[in-house]
């Protein structure tokens, strides 16, 4: 059992945000741009040529002497693909990782039933992290972002994509002091390197300059961006983060 | 617990810069990152002095101390001083010079040498030398038997002081350096310790440890024989006369002593002692009286072949060495320079009369080295074998001394100087006339490179020279005549006493670099575990 009662009744208040409208291919509560075969009226335009003839509004042609067609909205389900990275650099922070996209997954669940919980339980460190290729719906994204080659799969994205950038409290404040031989978690490389306040203060400063990079290349490709600390509690990164980011409403 | 060289300690201090140095470079702790990324654009750089007062001692640091302290200790050298008494290395030295044959006296260096290991060297290291003739340690006592030669102590006595730090020298004469058991020469001996020969002349130099008292002598050169007694009180003898047809000159003392060896004397002649010369063209009375002056020449007149062929105002006969004299139109005015030349051999003392006798050699004769120029002009020069000589012979062979000289150079030159009376003394090289080859060949007696012959061994040894086969006698001669004749003197030092004798030490110095090495290989094993 991931979360305990409170935590999922607070989870059945939310819902996932989308910034355009986004279309299923199971029907749902989304609405859609989608025309045709819909329940909800929108707004009428001029007609044109194609359009079909059952949608012409001939009692306002009746009054003004126009064609004009009715437009419709569709009520359609929420195609949502929940991506974790299980790289192994996100071993410190994996647990939190989990358990942030099991959350997610139920909120996205409470809409249509898209993401399977027990796929989320499964997941094991060190398997090979690739984005797959999300046509529509919403993307969400859960990694530390270490792998350069992360923004070349996220441009494939052709969904509105979120992405939740995961440090742990280690990376936001590396707790060695003194000569260390820095091991990479991924490539096993080594590099030998003294520290102290002043590689601390530097190590900060580019790391600060590093999510803001990410941060910068979300938005200029309307993705939505939340850095967060795997040592804050999972419940006020839901509550408050994730719906100040616009990730969730 | 003591140490040998206690300055050694000081190397302590290199701990400190282990310590310096292992804070320096302290092992780097391992750590692993998600990534690489951020902190590959950290420069690198060498931990603050500050950080060096944070050390992180490890074990392996701990080993390498105790490494270095303990091959400190051992370069210092501990040791443990015991009740026994440390071993001397002493080396007893054997002047086996051939005089110490005369009255037994080795063996009787031998027999104190005994006496003393088996009673106050007991326990010590003992070496013997001895010259044999050059200096080696010997193996056993016996092994210091006499060589017929003079026996120069001080290589010996170095020898033994590089092996030992007591020298015990047995002989006939103080040395320094070392503890000196005085053998003296026995007071019976007389005998020839120097001998010069020439065709006109023998010298000889004796020495009389013995009573005053006539001394019998005889001279055996060729038929020559001549029995004489020096008078008493008197060390020197000598006699002229005419030994240049001896092919050898022998003087012998008839006395009985105790050291024969230094009785008798002989010096050789290598070469023929006949030199024929030959003489062509005008027959100059003033020339062949100078000639005929020359010790040992044949003179013969014409062309046959002759050791020396001289031509006056004509072509010279086959000889190995050729004189033409050319008649002098006139004398060469200003001083006569002289070459450096065995023709020129004692010449350059008559400069001056050269200068009045000589005239410019035609231009096709000055071919060669020039012998003598007068004022710059050449006068005289040699040519391989062949000599070119410009000279009034009227005026120059009138009654001057530069002629018959001139004459005995070019007589000498041509027997190679082998026909000399010549004494070989052993222990000093003899020169011989080339291509001279010892026969039979003889272990007392060594050719050198240089063609010279060393004899060790008083006696007879047969030498082939090109002129025939000769013997030659190797002489004594030791010119060192003792002054402690007679006199009898014990080792001036008792080994028995205990002053200044140093308790045996045990040291521990091995164990230290043992451990030393131990050490280094367990901080290594260590230091290989942690990386």
């Amino acid at each position: 059992m991931l979360f305990d009662d409170e935590f999922l009744r607070k989870l059945e208040g939310l819902r996932l945000a989308v910034r355009r409208s986004v279309s299923g291919r199971r029907e749902g509560e989304r609405l859609t741009r989608k025309r045709g075969g819909s329940a909800e009226f929108t707004s009428h335009r001029s007609y044109t040529q194609g359009d079909e003839f059952r949608a012409i509004d001939w009692n306002l042609y009746g009054r003004l002497g126009q064609l004009y067609v009715k437009e419709f909205t569709r009520e359609e389900a929420l195609p949502v693909r929940l991506v974790m990275d299980t790289s192994a650099s996100m071993a410190p922070k994996f647990e939190f990782a989990r358990r942030l996209g099991a959350a997610l997954a139920l909120v996205a669940n409470q809409e249509s039933p898209s993401i399977a919980l027990a796929e989320m339980e499964s997941l094991r460190i060190g398997a090979p992290f690739a984005i797959p290729t999300v046509p529509r719906g919403l993307a969400i994204v859960v990694s530390d972002l270490w792998d350069e080659g992360l923004r070349s799969q996220l441009l494939r994205l052709r969904s509105e994509t979120a992405v939740i950038h995961v440090l742990s409290p280690e990376e936001l404040e590396p707790p060695v002091t003194g000569k260390v031989r820095l091991i990479d978690s991924e490539t096993g490389e080594g590099v030998v390197r003294y520290v102290g306040d002043q590689e601390r203060a530097e190590y900060r400063r580019l790391l600060a300059e590093y999510c803001a990079a990410w941060k910068k290349w979300c938005f200029d490709r309307e993705m939505n961006y939340l850095r967060c600390t795997s040592s804050t509690a999972l419940e006020e990164i839901v509550q408050v983060y994730l719906r100040e980011a616009g990730v969730l409403e | 617990m003591k140490f040998e060289t206690p300055g050694a300690l000081w190397a302590l201090l290199s701990l400190l810069l282990l310590v310096l140095f292992s804070l320096w470079r302290q092992a780097a702790a391992k750590v692993t990152v998600p990534s690489l990324a951020l902190w590959k654009q950290i420069p690198e750089r060498n931990p603050p002095v500050r950080a060096l007062r944070r050390p992180k001692w490890r074990f392996e640091l701990l080993l390498q101390a105790l490494a270095i302290a303990a091959a400190v200790a051992a370069l210092a050298g501990p040791y443990r001083e015991t009740s026994e008494l440390k071993p001397r290395r002493i080396a007893i030295v054997f002047d086996t010079s051939a005089r110490m044959r005369a009255g037994d006296r080795l063996r009787q260096a031998q027999d104190q040498a005994l006496a003393l290991i088996s009673s106050k060297l007991r326990g010590d290291e003992v070496s013997f030398y001895g010259a044999l003739p050059s200096p080696e340690r010997l193996k056993t006592l016996a092994q210091a038997q006499p060589v017929d030669l003079h026996v120069e102590l001080e290589p010996l006595l170095a020898a033994a002081r590089a092996a030992a730090d007591q020298v015990i020298l047995f002989s006939d004469r103080p040395a320094d350096g070392a503890h000196l058991g005085l053998l003296p020469a026995p007071s019976d001996n007389v005998g020839i310790v120097e001998f010069t020969a020439t065709d006109e002349e023998v010298f000889v130099r004796i020495a009389n440890h013995g009573p005053t008292r006539p001394i019998p002598i005889e001279l055996s050169a060729g038929d020559v024989r001549i029995r004489d007694t020096i008078p008493p009180g008197r060390l020197v003898w000598s006699r002229r006369g005419d030994y240049s047809k001896a092919p050898s000159v022998r003087v012998s003392l008839a006395v009985s002593d105790s050291f024969p060896l230094d009785d008798a004397v002989e010096a050789v002649r290598l070469a023929e002692a006949t030199t024929t010369v030959s003489v062509t063209g005008l027959l100059h009375p003033q020339v062949l009286r100078a000639l005929r002056a020359v010790p040992g020449v044949a003179l013969r007149t014409g062309e046959g072949s002759a050791r020396v062929a001289v031509g006056v105002d004509a072509p010279p006969g086959p000889a190995d060495l050729r004189i033409r004299l050319i008649p002098a139109a006139s004398r060469l005015p200003g001083e006569a320079v002289i070459a450096n030349h065995p023709l020129m051999l004692d010449l350059d003392k008559r400069a001056k009369e050269l200068a009045q006798v000589c005239g410019e050699l035609p231009p096709a004769d000055r071919i060669g080295q020039p012998l003598i120029t007068v004022g710059g002009k050449v006068a005289a020069v040699v040519n391989g074998k062949d000599v070119r000589l410009c000279v009034d012979i009227g005026d120059w062979g009138n009654s001057l001394p530069s002629l018959p000289i001139f004459f005995a150079n070019a007589v000498d030159v041509a027997r190679s100087g082998g026909s000399r009376l010549t004494v070989l003394r052993t222990g000093q090289p003899m020169a011989l006339p080339p291509e001279t080859t010892l026969d039979p060949p003889s272990e007392g007696a060594l050719l050198m490179p240089d063609g010279s012959l060393v004899a060790h061994r008083v006696g007879e040894y047969g030498l082939r020279t090109p002129s025939g086969h000769r013997t030659v006698h190797a002489n004594l001669l030791d010119e060192r005549e003792s002054d402690t004749a007679g006199i009898r003197r014990d080792l001036d030092w008792d080994p028995g006493s205990p002053t200044g004798r140093e308790p045996k030490r045990r040291g521990y110095g091995g164990i230290a670099a043992g451990a030393a090495l131990m050490l280094l290989v367990l901080a290594w094993l260590m230091q290989l575990r942690t990386e």
